[in-house]
C-alpha cells in the first residue's frame, strides 16, 4: 500500500485515478493545482506522484522542480516526443499519454513503486501472508511451496487487486512478452493457486473477461 | 535542439522554397546577363564596323584624316579605343596610352575575362581588322567598365530581393503554420481530456466489482463527459462557421429576444431601453445566452442592462482576478478550475462579436464582473 499524490485539474480524471488506485489498496490524496501540490508535499510524505502537465497555475514540468525527491509519473494529453523527452530528462519515472488504459496505468504505477522500493513488501489478507522480498507465502500459518511462475502470478494479482485482468494481460505481466504459450496455461496456474492457497473465494473468474483477486485490504 | 513536428515541416518547406527561390533568381540573373551582353556586343560590333568603314574611306581619300580623327575622338568619349594605320602611317591611335592596363582579348574569352577580373574596370572588348588591299590595320577596343558596373548593380539588387523575399515568405510561412498548428493542438488536448474520462470510467465499470453508488457515479461521468465532448465539437464547428462565412444582419426586436432569454434564465434582472438591434438573430441570441448563462453559473445576482449601443451583463459574484479578466480580454482560455464551465462559450461570444464588428469586454465594476457588448 503506497501513498500517492494525484495532481490533476480535471475533476473526473482525478477522481477516476483515485478510485482505481484505491481499489488496488493505495492511499491517495487529490489536488487540483500546483500550489496545493506544494502545500501537500510540505505536510505529508508520498511514495509517488501522478502529475498532469497542463495545470491552471503552473506548468507540470516547472512544478516538478519544486517537488524533487518524490518519484513522478506524468499523465498528460501532450503527446509530442519533445514533451516526453523533457519529462524523462527531468527525472520522471514514466510518461502516460491521455487517453490511457487503467490497467496500463496500474502496471506503470506498480513498476515505479517497485523500482523505488516503495511497494508493499508484506501483504496479509484472509489466511494468507505473502512476503515479496523473501518470496515466501504462508497459508493459515503454514509455508506453501509455490513455483516461480505461480509466485509471479500471485504478485501480479495482488498488485492489480480488485481489477479484472484478462488471460492475455496475465500472460504479459506474469510470463513476459516473450512467452509464446497458450492462454490455457493461465487457467492451469490459477487453478493451482486456488488449490494451494485455498483462495477459491478470492480469485474470481469474471465471465468472458478473465480473473480478479478480490481483497478488502 | 529538438523541434516540434510543425517546426520541422516549416524548416523543410522553407528550405525547399529558399533553394527554389535562389535557383530561380540565379537562372534569371544568368539569362539576363547573357541577353544584356549579347546586345552590348552587337552595339560594339556595329560601332566597330562604322568606324572601320570610315577608316577605309580615309584610305580611299573620301574623307580626310581630320574628319576621321574627329569621329574617333567622339567615340573615345564613350570608352572606345581605336588604332588605325595604313602604308602612309598612323591615322588615329588612342589605344597606346591604355595598352598596359587593357587586355586585348578575343571575343570568345570575354566571359572568362569578366569573371576572372571580377568586375574590373579594365575589361574590354576588341575587334581587329586587316585590309591588305588598302594596307589598313585596324584595332577596336571597348572599355566595358560601365557595362560591368551596371551588371554588378543588377546582381546586388537581385541578392537584396532574394534575402528580403526569403525573410518575408519565411515569416509568413512561420506565422501561418503556427496559427494552423495551435488550434489543432488545443482541440486535440481538449478532446483527449473527456475521452480519457469516458474510456477510463467504462473500464472502471467493467473491470471492478463496484457498489451500486459507484456504478451510478461512473455512468454519470460518462454521460457528462460525452455531453462535454459534444459541446466542444458543436462550438468549434460554430466558430469555424462564423469565421468562414458572413453574418446575415437583420433588424431584430431586442425586447422580444430578451423575453426568450428570460424564459431560460427567469432569475435574471433585465433593464433595457434598446428596441432593435441590427444583427444575426441566431448568433446574437447564442451570444447573449452564453454570457448570461456563464454569469448565472458563477452564482450571485445577475443583471442585464441595455442602453444606446451598450449591453451589459453584471454578476455580483466575481470569482475572477484582475489577471483572469485581462486574460479573457486578450482572448485566452481560462482554466476549468477558475470558471464553472470550460471556456468555449466565451470564445464563441468573442467570435460572434468580431463577426458583427462589435467589441466584447470583461471589466470589474464595483466588485462585480461585467461583460460589455459595445455595438
Amino acid at each position: 500500500m503506497a501513498d500517492i499524490l494525484i495532481i490533476e485539474d480535471d475533476f473526473p480524471i482525478n477522481e477516476l485515478i483515485k478510485r482505481t488506485l484505491n481499489q488496488a489498496g493505495h492511499r491517495c490524496m487529490q489536488v487540483y493545482c500546483g500550489m496545493d501540490a506544494v502545500d501537500a508535499v510540505d505536510h505529508q510524505e508520498f511514495d509517488l506522484m501522478l502529475l498532469d502537465v497542463n495545470l491552471p497555475d503552473i506548468d507540470g514540468f516547472a512544478l516538478y522542480k519544486h517537488l524533487k525527491g518524490i518519484p513522478v509519473i506524468y499523465i498528460t494529453a501532450r503527446h509530442d516526443l519533445s514533451d516526453k523527452l523533457k519529462g524523462f530528462e527531468l527525472g520522471a519515472e514514466d510518461y502516460i499519454v491521455k487517453p490511457f488504459d487503467l490497467q496500463e496505468m496500474m502496471a506503470r504505477v506498480n513498476v515505479a513503486l517497485r523500482k523505488n522500493n516503495r511497494n508493499q513488501q508484506i501483504i496479509e489478507f484472509a489466511h494468507i501472508k505473502i512476503d515479496f522480498s523473501k518470496m515466501t507465502v504462508m497459508s493459515e500459518g503454514t509455508a506453501v511451496d509455490l513455483s516461480n511462475r505461480e509466485f509471479e502470478l500471485m504478485r501480479v494479482l495482488t498488485e492489480h487487486r480488485n481489477m479484472v485482468l484478462s488471460r492475455e494481460q496475465l500472460l504479459d505481466l506474469a510470463w513476459g512478452d516473450d512467452y509464446d504459450g497458450e492462454l490455457r496455461t493461465v487457467d492451469v496456474h490459477i487453478r493451482r493457486l486456488r488449490q494451494k492457497l485455498k483462495l477459491e473465494n478470492h480469485i474470481k473468474t469474471v465471465f468472458k473477461m478473465g480473473y480478479r483477486l478480490e481483497l478488502n485490504v | 535542439m529538438r523541434f516540434r513536428l510543425w517546426e520541422k515541416s516549416f524548416l523543410l518547406t522553407f528550405a525547399v522554397f529558399f533553394v527554389l527561390l535562389n535557383a530561380g533568381l540565379g537562372i534569371w540573373s544568368v539569362m539576363n546577363f547573357k541577353s544584356e551582353y549579347s546586345k552590348y556586343k552587337q552595339q560594339c560590333e556595329n560601332e566597330a564596323q562604322n568606324i572601320y568603314i570610315s577608316a577605309q574611306k580615309v584610305c580611299d581619300e573620301e574623307i580626310t584624316n581630320t574628319e576621321f580623327r574627329r569621329l574617333c575622338s567622339m567615340h573615345s568619349k564613350n570608352g572606345t579605343y581605336i588604332k588605325a594605320e595604313n602604308y602612309n602611317g598612323m591615322i588615329f591611335n588612342n589605344l597606346s596610352a591604355k595598352l598596359p592596363e587593357l587586355y586585348l582579348i578575343g571575343m570568345t574569352e570575354i566571359y572568362d575575362d569578366i569573371y576572372d577580373y571580377g568586375m574590373y574596370y579594365y575589361s574590354n572588348y576588341d575587334v581587329k581588322y586587316m585590309d591588305s588591299q588598302r594596307g589598313l590595320r585596324f584595332i577596336y577596343a571597348k572599355d566595358m567598365s560601365e557595362f560591368c558596373r551596371q551588371q554588378r548593380g543588377y546582381l546586388i539588387w537581385t541578392g537584396a530581393v532574394d534575402v528580403l523575399l526569403g525573410v518575408a515568405v519565411g515569416l509568413l510561412l512561420y506565422m501561418t503554420m503556427k496559427k494552423i498548428y495551435r488550434p489543432v493542438n488545443n482541440i486535440s488536448h481538449e478532446l483527449r481530456t473527456p475521452l480519457t474520462s469516458i474510456q477510463g470510467y467504462a473500464q472502471y465499470l467493467s473491470g471492478f466489482d463496484l457498489t451500486p453508488e459507484d456504478r451510478v457515479f461512473a455512468q454519470q461521468q460518462i454521460i457528462n463527459e460525452a455531453q462535454y465532448m459534444n459541446d466542444i465539437i458543436d462550438r468549434l464547428l460554430t466558430i469555424e462557421g462564423i469565421k468562414n462565412s458572413r453574418v446575415k444582419k437583420e433588424k431584430v426586436d431586442f425586447t422580444q429576444l430578451l423575453d426568450e432569454i428570460k424564459l431560460g434564465f427567469p432569475d435574471v434582472e433585465i433593464e433595457n431601453s434598446i428596441e432593435y438591434v441590427n444583427c444575426d438573430r441566431v448568433l446574437f441570441k447564442s451570444m447573449l445566452m452564453n454570457i448570461v448563462g456563464n454569469a448565472v453559473r458563477e452564482g450571485g445576482n445577475v443583471k442585464l442592462t441595455g442602453s444606446y449601443s451598450l449591453i451589459k451583463v453584471t454578476n455580483e459574484n466575481n470569482s475572477l482576478s484582475a489577471e483572469d479578466i485581462k486574460m479573457l480580454n486578450k482572448g485566452g482560455l481560462l482554466s476549468v478550475s477558475r470558471i464553472k464551465g470550460h471556456g468555449y462559450g466565451i470564445e464563441l461570444c468573442r467570435e460572434i462579436a468580431k463577426a458583427h464588428r462589435w467589441s466584447l469586454k470583461y471589466e470589474e465594476e464595483d466588485g462585480q464582473l461585467a461583460a460589455k457588448i459595445i455595438m
